[in-house]
């Protein structure tokens, strides 16, 4: 690497340190801006909030991100090397099939749950028929807490460890199986001796993805009345009117979040290994016993009934009753506003995603490497506070512009920015950047720099090798960043509703408008599109990564 | 002028001209915090009277207000619309607001119920009594807010979480009639009386007291036609075994809290936003608020229609709502110390 | 005919520091060339600045007349023609095989291209394997795919860095020796890097030794074994331990083990304290010998057995006897002196010092 950014950086190309560093400030800027409220004296909030409410926040918080860490872990890791590793009736079709859940925003989940078993819900009315008693008189546990809250995110969340680990399950040399296999290892212990160990880099980053969501998660756990630091952002922000403070909780928040970048960059360092034979062969998966299969069979099957089957009968049913109301031209607009921004971002992110790659691959250096962190820190931040953070330069350098139109020309210019989509599409970009980021650079480490070698001592020059060794090689993970950041998008909320211009409105913010006004069943067809135009993109995604591990072991 | 900047503004005015569509006169600019198909409806009946255009973009109160207060006098915006008087009040504060004179807003809109100064205007009214389960409660032993910290109610009361703006007003309101220390002192009285932790919206308050986990629901009206009219039997049945009851009868009142709009100062088309304003007190609009919504109009004249009627007329506290505004901060501080989840 | 490569001393530096100076050899066209050194010598700086890779610091290379690097100038590895094999091979996992070997291939006619690369593939008994994939053949297998990609557009000349390391040690010989007869059958210059002596002996024609950034000795296999030119070459190839002498004059040198003949004397005066090169077969079991050395070490080693041998003052000697019946460690072994002539290095305060030489042992180097 180091040798091709002093090839390039003898044909003058060594800018691109600056421009990763520029681009990263400028993606920076809202994270900055929150920041910048540290400095800014919150009077005595903080001793309020020390004496009543913050503690709630930490521990809430810190169990939410235990809860669900070890939540997506289980059901992560296990189906994915179920469906990965074993032979099982009904594999081929849980390989696509769990990833469904990733298509369903978490709030919406939460509703669809508390709709079904909720005290008053059908699940326990049921129950009450059957049983006869009064309320108190039975236990069932409470779906509105934090319990409650750790099971959503899980149901929504583990496709990521789920997607992440079983790619690096099926990319795993087979002969370091076999070798275990052959020791007197049975599948039990080839998974955690071997095979695990040799993933945990995969499996680190999308735990790490799902924890970050989890921490930006606003929707479910205000829902569920759990007090997290999200909604004691805006609780001070909006009911103690006190901005600075909520700035400085997000500060805090940050923390948190810089945390887990380190430990999962730490992790990772610590296993930097390719194998060095580029050898596996076709997978020979582990036969299962008829009633292992059954208990495969039941597990990946019970995953798939919780995260995607149930809540989306109960959104399907909710939507029938109300389908001839809510279903109108409108709405045709509505799902088209929706594919445009999720389209263009998500094209936009994997832009700039090969963009910073390349600079790292190509520069190399720590300042590189800082920017690309820097630029990923939106991901754990909740929307609402990048949207804010996006307002404030945006609109400052507007009203700049204007001041200096009129005084120059005495004619105004306006809010050429704010208020736009630009602004909208940047939000994202600020927010979901680090999805495709780290696909992209997961794809591009698998490109070995003696790869860029060999092809130039054949005559290969760098656009030849962009076109004939890179491009095909990174076909894989250039679809999957696409298709992350296009569900990520189309599920995303509050970012939406703060920063898009008149008229326009998207899927995602008619669901939240109907849920929030308390009309689940009408919010129902809504969300059910959000889930609908989200489940294509998904099991493409699954059948993209199918397709590489066939291709290759044909 | 120099090279350079003919070049900016060449580049600028090509910019502009793609991002001008609030250029023409006949439209007025909307931030709305009331959510668009419970606006949209009499929005587009107000074009087809008018042939004036509304442009709308909704969103949180707060998130609104602070994207106002950021864009400073270009903000396209004309109108501000929210769903409490305390926002409305926080942004004739925060000075995006100004003052409108008009016959018609005046003479129809109940003082207490617009900024005196005319920064704002009511355009609603939305009350938060308290619902009884009609089986299990006799409404005869009901009488105000402050007395839900009598011992018979312990335990048997559901109400959402204190991050929800009405519960926030309901307690500003009490600060205003009875003062912080007082309304302290009730906050810790009440906090234990609840049947559960406060979670959900003002629904499923409803239908977790219907379903028996609780005997008394704190509940906007709204909600509670909105349930007796839903698609959902569930919902219907829920709200059906629910009376309402209006408490503080004897003294100031039940608390209602409004919807309202203010007038942004650097409206560009101020002309067709009060056009607008006075188009949404207009017997017409203010029927359709009842029927469509639930809400009572805030014109007296107005009949709230039926399902509202058929729950009696009311007593309503008297306070002005811009007041509710000034005691927010305070009324979560109170909450959070009663540990007011 | 001007030489197919030149290396006119030339360095390359990182950083302000040099890790290749002064370096220059030539090579014929077909001649085998091997870089020969321990790990971190330099050896592949120089062999990926012959490449492009890297620019040079100082001096000049030239490809086939044509001068390609000087300090501030390099000529792209794309528009040099050479051919490179690297440690990992570097297949391209999303191209079958028969596209992996025709990935130079350019300005053919579809014909002609198949035609090469199914020519190229016999020639390395891979017919038959043009629609697999890399990761399906065996390392062997990859490894001649990335021989036969580099050599398919004809290359100038090849480069091979550590081709052999990532595979196991048989099959480095037979591949070593298969690669030499492909290679001079295509009439290909070429150069290989290694730390492993024997796959150097067993392809190259000419072995340069690198040491620090410095080419040490550029000779055949044999010459570098037997007369090496200095003590890294000398402790570097093949085994064998420094005894310090004394030079006697008439180029004779007196030494623990007896008076021997000293290969070149040339410098050395009468009196002067020198260092002997003593390799294992240098010495033979005598038990009538009058030299009775004690027996520090004992290794078999199939055909022979290796002893380790204490000198009376200090400091050790190895001998490799027949073996037939072994003595035990601790006893006595008579030995003398069976070499016409040794190689004599002045005394000195060198890295290896006289009276504890240190063993500088391939193998450990392979690890690292």
């Amino acid at each position: 690497m180091m040798t091709a950014a002093r090839v390039f950086a003898k044909q003058g190309l060594n800018l691109w340190g600056t421009a990763a560093g520029f681009v990263a400030l400028l993606l920076g800027l809202p994270v900055l801006v929150v920041a910048g409220y540290l400095f800014e004296p919150s009077g005595e909030v903080w001793q309020h909030l020390l004496d009543t409410t913050l503690k709630d926040y930490v521990i809430n918080s810190l169990l939410l991100m235990i809860g669900v860490a070890c939540g997506v872990l289980l059901l992560g890791v296990s189906t994915a090397w179920l469906t990965s590793m074993c032979e099982f009736p009904g594999r081929g079709v849980f390989e696509w099939a769990l990833l469904l859940p990733m298509a369903i925003p978490a709030y919406i989940i939460a509703y669809t749950y508390t709709g079904l078993f909720d005290y008053a819900g059908p699940f326990q009315s049921w129950l009450r028929e059957l049983l006869g008693p009064g309320y108190g008189d039975y236990w069932f546990p409470e779906i509105r807490s934090l319990g409650g809250a750790v099971l959503m995110l899980t149901l929504v969340l583990y496709p990521y460890v789920y997607l992440l680990a079983r790619a690096a399950f099926l990319n795993q040399s087979l002969c370091v199986l076999d070798v275990s296999r052959t020791l007197g290892n049975g599948a039990w212990r080839s998974f955690f001796q071997v095979a695990l160990p040799m993933a945990r880099p995969a499996i680190v980053a999308g735990l790490s993805l799902a924890l970050m969501e989890t921490l930006a998660d606003y929707g479910t756990v205000q829902y569920f009345g759990v007090s997290t630091f999200t909604t004691g952002i805006f609780r001070t922000w909006y009911g103690l009117d006190n901005a600075a403070a909520a700035a400085q909780l997000s500060a805090v928040l940050l923390l948190f979040v810089f945390t887990l970048v380190v430990l999962e960059k730490a992790s990772r360092r610590q296993a930097r290994y390719h194998h060095t034979t580029q050898r596996h062969q076709g997978l020979d998966r582990f036969r299962l016993t008829r009633g292992q299969a059954w208990g495969a069979w039941l597990f990946c099957g019970a995953t798939l009934m919780l995260g995607f089957l149930l809540p989306f009968g109960q959104l399907l049913h909710w939507a029938l009753t109300t389908a001839d109301e809510q279903l109108d031209g409108r709405f045709l607009t509505l799902i088209m506003n929706s594919l445009m921004l999720a389209g263009s971002a998500s094209l936009l992110a994997l832009l700039l995603a090969l963009f910073f790659g390349y600079s790292r691959r190509l520069q190399g250096g720590w300042m590189v490497a800082a920017a690309v962190r820097v630029a990923s820190m939106g991901y754990a931040i909740p929307g609402t506070v990048i949207a804010i953070g996006v307002m404030i330069p945006f609109a400052a350098l507007d009203n700049q512009l204007d001041a200096w139109m009129r005084a120059q020309f005495g004619w105004s210019s306006g809010l050429l920015l704010s208020g736009t989509l630009a602004a909208l599409l940047f939000a994202y970009l600020v927010r979901f950047l680090a999805v495709s980021l780290q696909t992209v650079e997961a794809g591009l480490s698998k490109i070995r720099p003696s790869m860029d070698e060999v092809a130039r001592s054949l005559g290969s020059g760098p656009r030849e090798i962009l076109g004939r060794v890179h491009i095909p090689m990174l076909k894989g993970s250039l679809l999957t960043a696409l298709l992350l950041v296009f569900v990520d998008v189309l599920k995303e909320l509050p970012a939406t509703l703060i920063l898009r211009p008149f008229n326009f409105n998207t899927l995602s913010v008619r669901a939240y408008e109907l849920a929030s006004d308390e009309r689940l069943a009408d919010a129902a067809y809504a969300s059910l599109s959000i889930v609908a135009v989200g489940i294509l993109p998904v099991i493409l995604l699954s059948r993209s990564i199918t397709r590489s591990r066939h291709a290759k072991s044909t | 002028m120099s090279y350079l900047n003919r070049i900016i503004t060449l580049s600028l005015l090509a910019c502009v001209s793609m991002t001008t569509f609030a250029a023409g006169n006949a439209e007025v600019n909307l931030y709305s915090a009331r959510k668009e198909n419970l606006i949209k409806p009499l929005l587009d009946r107000f074009t087809e009277q008018t042939g004036i255009q509304v442009n709308l973009v909704t969103g949180k109160a707060d998130a609104l207000l602070h994207r106002l207060k950021r864009e400073g006098r270009n903000t396209p915006a004309d109108l501000l619309l929210t769903t409490d008087a305390g926002r409305l009040h926080r942004a004739r504060q925060a000075g995006v607001t100004q003052a409108v004179t008009s016959e018609v807003l005046e003479s129809l809109i109940p003082s207490q119920y617009r900024d005196p100064a005319g920064h704002w205007f009511g355009l609603s009214l939305r009350a938060r009594p308290i619902l009884y389960v009609k089986q299990r409660v006799d409404p005869a032993r009901l009488s105000s807010y402050e007395a839900l910290t009598e011992a018979q109610w312990k335990g048997r009361i559901c109400i959402r979480s204190s991050g929800n703006i009405y519960n926030q007003s309901l307690v500003a309101s009490m600060i205003a009639a009875n003062g912080a220390e007082a309304t302290e002192m009730w906050a810790r009285d009440f906090v234990p009386q609840f049947a559960r932790d406060p979670k959900g919206g003002d629904r499923d308050q409803i239908l977790a007291a219907a379903a028996g986990q609780c005997d008394l629901a704190i509940a906007n009206t709204y909600y509670l036609a909105g349930m007796l009219e839903s698609k959902d039997q569930r919902q219907r049945e829920a709200a059906q075994q629910m009376g309402v009851f209006w408490p503080n009868q004897q003294g100031r009142g039940s608390h209602v809290n409004i919807s309202g709009a203010a007038l942004i100062k650097s409206a560009k088309h101020p002309e067709a936003a009060i056009k607008l304003l006075e188009f949404l007190v207009s017997a017409e609009s203010q029927a359709w608020y009842a029927e469509t919504n639930g809400e009572y109009p805030v014109r007296s004249d107005v009949s709230p229609g039926a399902l509202l009627a058929g729950w009696g007329d009311f007593k309503k506290d008297g306070v002005n709502l811009g007041q509710l505004g000034n005691f927010n901060p305070q009324a979560v501080r109170i909450m959070d110390r009663a540990g007011w989840k | 005919m001007p030489n197919q490569l030149e290396v006119n001393n030339v360095s390359v530096s990182y950083a302000g520091r040099a890790v290749v100076e002064g370096v220059s050899f030539a090579l014929q066209r077909g001649e085998i060339a091997s870089l020969l050194g321990p790990s971190g010598c330099g050896k592949t700086s120089l062999l990926r600045a012959i490449a492009g890779f890297e620019p040079v610091s100082a001096g000049e290379i030239h490809l086939h007349g044509v001068r390609v690097s000087q300090p501030g100038h390099t000529r792209a590895p794309e528009k040099r023609r050479v051919g490179m094999v690297f440690q990992d091979f570097a297949l391209y996992p999303h191209l079958n095989i028969r596209d992996n070997v025709a990935f130079g291939l350019r300005g053919l006619k579809a014909w002609n291209r198949r035609e090469r690369v199914s020519r190229l593939l016999e020639l390395v008994g891979l017919k038959g394997y043009e629609s697999q994939y890399p990761h399906q053949l065996s390392g062997g297998q990859q490894q001649r795919v990335a021989l036969i990609r580099a050599l398919a557009p004809k290359p100038e000349i090849l480069l091979l860095d550590e081709p052999f390391s990532g595979l196991d040690v048989e099959l480095r010989g037979q591949l070593a020796q298969e690669i030499r007869t492909i290679l001079k059958q295509e009439q290909v210059t070429a150069i290989l890097v290694t730390h492993d002596q024997q796959e150097a002996f067993a392809l190259a024609d000419r072995i340069g030794v690198v040491g620090e950034g410095r080419l040490r000795q550029w000779d055949t296999g044999y010459t570098l074994y037997h007369h090496p030119r200095d003590r890294f070459v000398a402790d570097f190839i093949g085994d064998g331990e420094l005894v310090p002498g004394q030079v006697q004059g008439d180029g004779w040198i007196d030494s623990p083990l007896g008076r021997v003949k000293a290969y070149d004397a040339v410098g050395h005066v009468a009196g002067q304290p020198v260092q002997i090169l003593i390799r294992p077969d240098d010495l033979c079991c005598d038990q009538h010998s009058e030299l009775q050395l004690e027996i520090l070490e004992r290794v078999f080693q199939g055909a022979d057995y290796l002893y380790s041998l204490a000198l009376p003052e200090g400091g050790r000697v190895d001998c490799r006897v027949r073996s037939q019946t072994p003595l035990e460690v601790g006893e006595r072994m008579g030995v003398r002196l069976n070499v016409t002539e040794v190689v004599v290095f002045p005394q000195s305060t060198d890295l290896w010092e006289a009276d504890e030489p240190a063993r500088p042992s391939p193998g450990l180097e392979a690890v690292i």
